[in-house]
């Protein structure tokens, strides 16, 4: 493992692409700073920009940009007390009020130091981990595949929702998108009401774009007009004391532990995990009356934990082909695009794509750490840039983006559709994540389920017959109930 | 009951069902070969879905007639169904009409063109007074332009204009 890991550092430190993950990262810090622009827009628009690089150059980008974005939402949380990405509002309390105690610097530096912890410890564990899960991933069937996609479903579902039943909702309307299309099987034209352009079903990155790069455009029209808030002027850029980060470590690395397993959980994003590290750093504090007025555990938790997902997510992404969150289901389809299948059998065919993934997550993270600790007097110009130019541009690029793949005016019809389909869905509350990972595990998901028929000759006693399965189920319903309970007693923070 | 209307989850809990019966009812056009006529055909997971989803869809509305039942008449709707007012929705919609007819267009006037006249017409729409932006529009649109036709090899669509 050390030696691939070695290839995969050199693989990154060269001229063409080590460039690609300084933009990556420093593309990503600016995207996650505007307020209103996730990291799963930045991923999805910035994506098409990729179509043209090896796979590692590729991955490395969009990574960067992954990292970078989930920082970046700090920095108008801090500055503007708006987060920038849905991850960044656990955020806003204490950073804002050291902001408006001049000491913009300390914020912004603690914020920096944490999410850096946060994605070094979820990387390594990413590393350790992966190759491990890969190897038992490799006894799977297609029982437990196809169990596999309904647990990533039944979690995503009902996580991502104050909902359950929208979400699952969500999820079946994904699934129903999954089958639109030539029958993996048969061969038999489903849901194409004679439009060739739909046999071989929809692409995923234009509808991916649409749900989550034109759909959140529209939505920022809405409120378009309100007068920006103008940015706190970063007086002061003293930085956080080696002490104070000292103090907040054990947080830290608590909250970097819990953000990465978090993110393992397929489904459950960087916001969960900054919400939950935030709530257990407070809980397990001798002097929790200080969260809120500027607090630096308060910074700490939230930003590791956060940061901590990055690594989790791709965890179940590349052991098992299923996307840890949203941004894992945009890498997927960029990996789809150049032609690799991600799961376990990744680590045995295409090694130099996943080491250096892992390199460049090493290196993304530093990158992170060095841009977040001297650029600080840019952020305050950076959350200024005016909404009206950005969302105009957004759309631009959308368009672009869904017609670069494969130079066909039909993607660029799907990602408009799917555009104003995502507006209203964020409107009745509805989650696009469980759309987004239904359309990618229903073609498994089906395909899975009918071969586990055809092998037990019909009956479906593959689900409670084999270990595995069980387990799935077991862990599937867990959650269930687990979600409904929480949810019957506090609401769950949007989907992101 | 009145309230019912105003609550967004009735409604989505209608198109869903509505979208259930549409999917199950197409899967009956669905011709079977010789070899697949059996349950396990193109049919079987769409129903399986169609099915799911009209049950998700009729608990929905289930809950949805319970709450308003078990709340006054004169209660407010509750729910965000504030969110559905002309008054948010109009520059959406304004914008949503603008890539309708950019979409018919581009084939037409290409790319550079058209998008530049996107980009203006929503700054027109979301009543931007800066003139810079206004000049900021063509000079994105031919950045992205370059980009993508020298960098990325890829063509975007020319029109009759050729570019």
């Amino acid at each position: 493992m050390f030696h691939l890991l070695m290839q995969g550092f050199q693989s990154v430190f060269t001229i063409q692409i080590f460039p690609l993950l300084v933009l990556g990262v420093a593309g990503g810090i600016i995207i996650g700073s505007l307020p209103g622009l996730t990291a799963t827009m930045g991923v999805a628009i910035l994506l098409p920009f990729t179509f043209g690089m090896s796979p590692t150059a590729a991955l490395v980008m969009l990574v960067g940009i992954y990292i970078g974005a989930i920082y970046g939402g700090s920095i108008a949380a801090i500055l503007l007390r708006t987060p920038g990405t849905p991850a960044a509002a656990a955020t806003v309390n204490d950073g804002n009020a050291l902001v408006r105690d001049g000491k913009a610097g300390v914020a912004l530096s603690m914020s920096a130091i944490a999410s850096f912890t946060g994605g070094l410890v979820s990387t390594i564990m990413l590393i350790t981990l992966s190759p491990l899960l890969a190897k038992f991933a490799l006894r799977f069937s297609a029982p437990e595949y196809f169990m596999l996609a309904i647990f990533g479903l039944t979690i995503i579902a009902s996580i991502s929702s104050n909902n359950i039943v929208k979400g699952f909702i969500g999820g079946f309307f994904g699934l129903f998108l999954a089958t639109i299309g030539m029958d993996p099987v048969t061969g038999f034209p489903r849901f194409t009401f004679g439009n060739i352009q739909m046999l071989n079903g929809l692409s995923i990155i234009p509808v991916l774009i649409g749900l989550f790069a034109v759909a959140e455009a529209l939505i920022q029209l809405e409120d378009i007009l309100k007068k920006q808030e103008s940015s706190s002027k970063v007086t002061n850029r003293k930085l956080v004391s080696f002490r104070d980060v000292l103090k907040v470590s054990p947080t830290m690395v608590k909250s970097a532990f819990m953000g990465t397993l978090i993110g393992c959980i397929p489904g459950a994003g960087a916001d969960i995990a900054a919400f939950i590290s935030y709530n257990e750093a407070k809980r397990s504090s001798k002097t929790p009356g200080k969260f809120g007025s500027g607090h630096l555990p308060g910074i700490a938790a939230p930003e590791a934990g956060n940061n901590g997902v990055t690594g989790g997510a791709l965890v179940p992404l590349l052991t098992l082909g299923v996307p840890g969150d949203a941004v894992a289901a945009i890498l997927l389809g960029a990996l789809i695009i150049q032609g690799i299948a991600p799961g376990p059998m990744l680590f045995e065919k295409n090694p130099e794509i996943v080491y250096g993934l892992f390199s460049s997550m090493l290196i993304g993270n530093i990158l992170m750490l060095v841009i977040g600790l001297t650029c600080i007097r840019f952020f305050s110009r950076i959350v200024d840039i005016p909404k009206k130019l950005i969302v105009p541009m957004i759309l631009i690029l959308s368009v672009v983006g869904s017609f670069a793949i494969n130079n066909n005016l039909f993607d660029v019809f799907v990602t408009l559709v799917f555009g104003v389909i995502g507006y209203f869905l964020v409107k009745a509350e509805i989650p696009q994540s469980p759309i987004v990972l239904a359309l990618i595990l229903g073609p498994m998901a089906e395909s899975n389920l009918r071969k586990s028929i055809l092998m037990y000759e019909g009956s479906w006693s593959f689900l409670y017959t084999r270990p595995i399965t069980i387990a799935f189920i077991v862990l599937s319903v867990f959650s269930l109930v687990t979600s409904m309970r929480m949810k019957k007693s506090s609401p769950s923070p949007a989907d992101g | 009951m009145k309230n019912i209307l105003k609550k967004t989850d009735f409604w989505v809990g209608l198109i869903s069902l509505l979208l259930g019966i549409f999917v199950f009812s197409v899967t009956f056009t669905f011709k079977q070969t010789l070899i697949t006529d059996n349950f396990l055909g193109a049919t079987f997971f769409p129903r399986i879905i169609s099915v799911v989803m009209m049950l998700l869809s009729i608990a929905l509305l289930w809950s949805t007639f319970t709450a308003v039942k078990n709340s006054s008449e004169d209660e407010p709707a509750g729910d965000n169904s504030t969110a559905f007012t002309i008054e948010r929705m109009k520059r959406p919609f304004s914008v949503i009409f603008c890539l309708a007819v950019y979409y018919f267009l581009l084939r037409l006037s290409g790319f550079c063109i058209t998008s530049t006249l996107l980009f203006w017409a929503m700054l027109f729409i979301i009543k931007a007074e800066k003139k810079k932006f206004y000049v900021i529009a063509p000079v994105f649109v031919v950045i992205v332009y370059a980009v993508f036709r020298y960098l990325f090899l890829v063509q975007l669509p020319t029109g009759i204009v050729g570019f």
